[in-house]
């Protein structure tokens, strides 16, 4: 029989056969780490490799199996991390250059920890925009990383390695962060599945922030399982963050494979069906086609909504960096640079507004689960761009790319709803994502929803061709 | 509210340069200038929205 080459599997996959002894966790890192030195340099993912971490922590997983002991849901998976998260020993650089020198951390960021007390492996840091500021992950100190479905154009961002290493196989699971999509962008523009769960869900714990109150800690993988498998273990009350919902775990896991008939799903209109490319337009409707009874609902004042997440942004990014950029503002990107300045000298008036708008911004869009659990919306308004391409043409309207990307994706963040993006790929096309927007809290549906999509093949997160050519060649 | 066109953008952004200590180079000061022309927009669409209470 043909054993599978590591890089195809997924995460539970991996953690089935490494606790039934079919392969050690030890040989699962090799193949890794044998993997990224080959295939990184041409899509630059990794910022830091972590061989000598990974190779210590395989030892130990490995001797609880051999003692008998339970070696967790996650047992040998390798993982890797943005590199704003916390990593023991080392500088946590957010993408940028001016932190490069800053004191190590002196613990892991708690997802991390969750994830290894899960048995997963931790096996390096990942490429990111600077200080998460961005949707393209072109990174002006670290270099841009390439889509690995085609390697001409971007990966996303601001989370773009993170996404980028799923889908060409070089982990099955990754950590990212969503403030205005972060995740989502990422996740929809390199074909792989991503979760951006309820505002305050997930602990933040050790993880380097870019706007406090929009901030949320989300994952990649190539399978619905495998996400929801991570995001369970990852669940749970942290001390060490004082902004934690502190809700009681809510197992998904057990309800993935339930009946999504029950569920009142509506088509998200207005706002969210301007300026779509009818690649991503198409990619909505296979999915309204596919689940059929879809009703159609518009959010009331996305635009206002998107308007006041963008004077957040700014402001509270601004007033984070402003000491940096009294400094070192040489060592910032000077487009980060620019718009943190920009963002430091918004007027507080306009920042109080923005923070109303979005408390009754809240109230309204939760008001419409009254009628709805599950509303469906695109995640960008195109296709992965070409690299250092400023603009796209979409419906004959020139439109620019960066500023751009998160059209769909700030205003659900700004609600704080958790959100799966599914990814849907069509013959001679980049992969477009559907964004699964469920009620405050309901992360269950949005995955049982998503693990339905995955059911009937209309939803799949496949290894990117070049990818998997690489590896026979 | 004032009009956006009246708005003496390099003067402000050197108004708030010097309270918040930054030190700008005229080509930082220009492109500042226009990423808060952008942001000027976003803002006036979050100025001019009427709140629950007052709609």
């Amino acid at each position: 029989m043909t054993v599978p080459p590591v890089y195809s599997l997924d995460a539970v996959t991996i953690a089935e056969g490494v606790r039934s002894r079919a392969r050690s966790a030890g040989e699962i890192v090799e193949a890794t780490l044998e993997r990224i030195a080959r295939l990184d340099p041409r899509l630059n993912c990794f910022t830091a490799v972590l061989a000598e971490r990974a190779r210590a922590t395989a030892v130990r997983v490995d001797a609880r199996i051999a003692a008998g002991l339970p070696a967790g849901v996650l047992a040998g998976v390798p993982f890797a991390v943005k590199n704003l998260f916390d990593i023991a020993g080392m500088a946590t650089i957010a993408g940028s250059k001016v932190l490069r020198d800053a004191p190590p951390a002196h613990r892991d960021a708690t997802a991390i920890a969750r994830l290894e007390g899960a048995g997963a492996i931790l096996v390096g840091a990942l490429n990111m925009d600077e200080f998460a500021y961005g949707f393209s992950t072109e990174n002006a100190h670290y270099g841009a990383t390439c889509n690995p479905h085609d390697l001409e154009r971007i990966a996303g961002g601001s989370s773009g390695g993170s996404a980028a290493a799923v889908a060409a196989g070089l982990v099955p699971l990754t950590l990212g962060t969503d403030t205005n999509g972060s995740v989502r962008v990422p996740a929809a523009l390199c074909g792989v599945f991503g979760l951006k769960p309820s505002f305050t869900r997930l602990s933040r714990s050790g993880v380097f922030p870019f706007v406090d109150s929009l901030d949320h800690v989300g994952l990649f993988a190539r399978s619905v399982c495998d996400l929801a498998v991570a995001y369970d273990v990852l669940q749970g009350c942290d001390d060490e963050d004082l902004h934690i919902a502190g809700r009681v775990l809510e197992q998904t896991v057990p309800t993935l494979n339930d009946p999504i008939s029950g569920l009142r799903i509506g088509v998200v209109g207005g706002w969210f069906a301007r300026s779509v490319a009818s690649p991503v337009r198409a990619a909505v409707d296979r999915v309204v086609s596919a689940v059929g009874g879809v009703g159609t609902i518009e959010l009331p004042y996305s635009d206002v909504a998107r308007a006041a997440a963008f004077c957040i942004t700014a402001a509270e990014g601004g007033a984070l960096h402003l000491s940096q950029l009294r400094t070192h503002a040489a060592d910032f990107d000077p487009a980060t640079r620019n718009r943190l300045i920009a963002g430091a000298m918004l007027p507080a008036s306009i920042v109080a507004k923005a923070r109303v708008i979005q408390r009754d911004y809240i109230r309204s869009v939760d008001q419409v689960f009254d009628r709805f659990d599950i509303l469906l919306a695109p995640a960008t308004p195109c296709t992965a761009p070409r690299l250092n391409e400023a603009n796209v043409v979409i419906d004959g309207e020139i439109i620019p790319v960066r500023a751009n990307l998160g059209l769909y994706t700030q205003p659900i963040s700004f609600a704080g709803l958790p959100v799966v993006v599914a990814p849907l790929f069509s013959d001679g096309e980049m992969p477009s994502g559907v964004q699964i927007i469920a009620s405050r809290w309901r992360e269950d549906q949005a995955l049982a929803f998503a693990a339905k999509l995955e059911r009937i093949g209309l939803a799949r997160a496949p290894v990117a061709s070049w990818a998997a050519t690489e590896v026979a060649a | 509210m004032i009009a956006r066109s009246e708005i003496h953008l390099d003067q402000f952004v050197d108004g708030c340069a010097a309270m918040l200590g930054l030190k700008l180079d005229p080509p930082t000061q220009a492109a500042v200038c226009e990423v808060l022309e952008g942001l000027a927009h976003q803002a006036a669409l979050v100025l001019e929205h009427p709140l629950r209470d007052e709609s």
